[in-house]
């Protein structure tokens, strides 16, 4: 959990309810109180490996989706890539995340789409998602 | 690519004929869906006399995709059958939200399709651009649509602004989520601009 959020810890989980254009609006703050939970993970169809020199495949490409559960989830999927070619591999986010949520500021106000993102990609640092994903497509990820 | 677009009374004679075969060879033979249809033609409850209905054609005059929308003021695809989709949201009623459902287009010379892949084909980016604006012209502003996860990720990088209206969920084996695609009158151009951008 990010240092400066800590102070939230034993704060009630709000309860959420999606508006009526999808959203699940909340802020950041309310976002740390959620657990959130691995839903499933798979590979990128469209571009499962990366074939590089020697026909060895230098990285692979997936999918992850999030979910925190309650009266109106919280949904949270990213692609990723997992690169062989870094010792023990590195397995990073690529591209935005896609969600259903709006993150609202200290005014309640909507951040809007683009800080949206931004602030749940850092987010995405603290989860320490990379086992979880890997293992649930069967690779064993230290 | 030719495009038709209209009510069954409105597209050219046999085509709404031709398009239910094209649906069953899609969806029931290729994408194995388990649908109650007559055998090679797949119809449901919802092609009714005011279903609209985007069909593209190649060269050869053989279907290559297809697409139906539905007003979300009468019954609809999502809003009767996979109403969980919608995390708790009422299903959209209104006159300016459509449905997009039994979106399909092939291309011939791939070796397989599958439920995702079809969504990424130059055919499907130019059938989706067609559907989006027959939605506008319906007075669509938005496009909500039950479609499989994977296909979100697409959209966006063909330059559409989509997003999900809640968690994906796997029902019968396939997971699949309710997806809110945003109709722009101007879509063609705006994509274009993402794709330069």
């Amino acid at each position: 959990m990010c240092p400066e959020h800590e102070h939230f810890a034993q704060a009630p989980q709000k309860q959420l309810f999606p508006s009526a254009d999808g959203y699940v609006r909340l802020s950041v703050e309310d976002l740390l109180q959620i657990p959130i939970e691995h839903l499933m993970s798979g590979l990128d169809l469209e571009n499962p490996a990366l074939i590089g020199e020697g026909a060895s495949p230098t990285h692979i490409c997936g999918f992850t989706e999030w979910i925190g559960k309650g009266e109106a989830a919280i949904t949270i999927g990213w692609d990723w890539q997992l690169d062989f070619r870094q010792t023990n591999g590195i397995c990073a986010r690529v591209g935005p995340p896609r969600s259903n949520l709006m993150l609202l500021d200290k005014h309640q106000r909507d951040v809007g789409h683009s800080a949206t993102c931004a602030k749940l990609e850092a987010y995405i640092k603290t989860l320490g998602w990379q086992g979880k994903t890997l293992k649930a497509i069967g690779f064993n990820y230290k | 690519m030719q495009l038709h677009s209209g009510n069954p009374q409105q597209l050219p004679a046999g085509l709404y004929s031709e398009l239910s075969r094209f649906r069953h060879m899609v969806f029931v033979e290729r994408l194995g869906w388990t649908l109650d249809t007559d055998p090679g033609a797949e119809q449901d409850q919802f092609d009714r006399p005011d279903t609209v209905y985007v069909v593209a054609k190649d060269e050869n005059e053989r279907i290559t995709g297809c697409a139906r929308l539905l007003p979300t003021t009468r019954p609809y695809l999502l809003g009767e059958v996979f109403p969980e989709l919608l995390n708790g949201m009422a299903p959209p009623c209104a006159e300016d939200i459509w449905e997009l459902s039994r979106f399909a287009a092939i291309d011939f010379s791939a070796k397989h399709t599958s439920a995702v892949s079809q969504f990424s084909s130059e055919i499907a980016v130019q059938l989706l651009h067609a559907s989006i604006q027959c939605a506008a012209a319906h007075g669509a502003k938005e496009m909500i649509t039950v479609s499989p996860i994977g296909v979100e990720r697409l959209l966006r990088r063909a330059g559409f602004q989509a997003r999900r209206a809640g968690p994906p969920m796997i029902i019968d084996g396939h997971p699949i989520f309710a997806c809110l695609i945003k109709v722009d009158a101007d879509a063609e151009s705006v994509v274009k601009e993402r794709k330069t951008a």
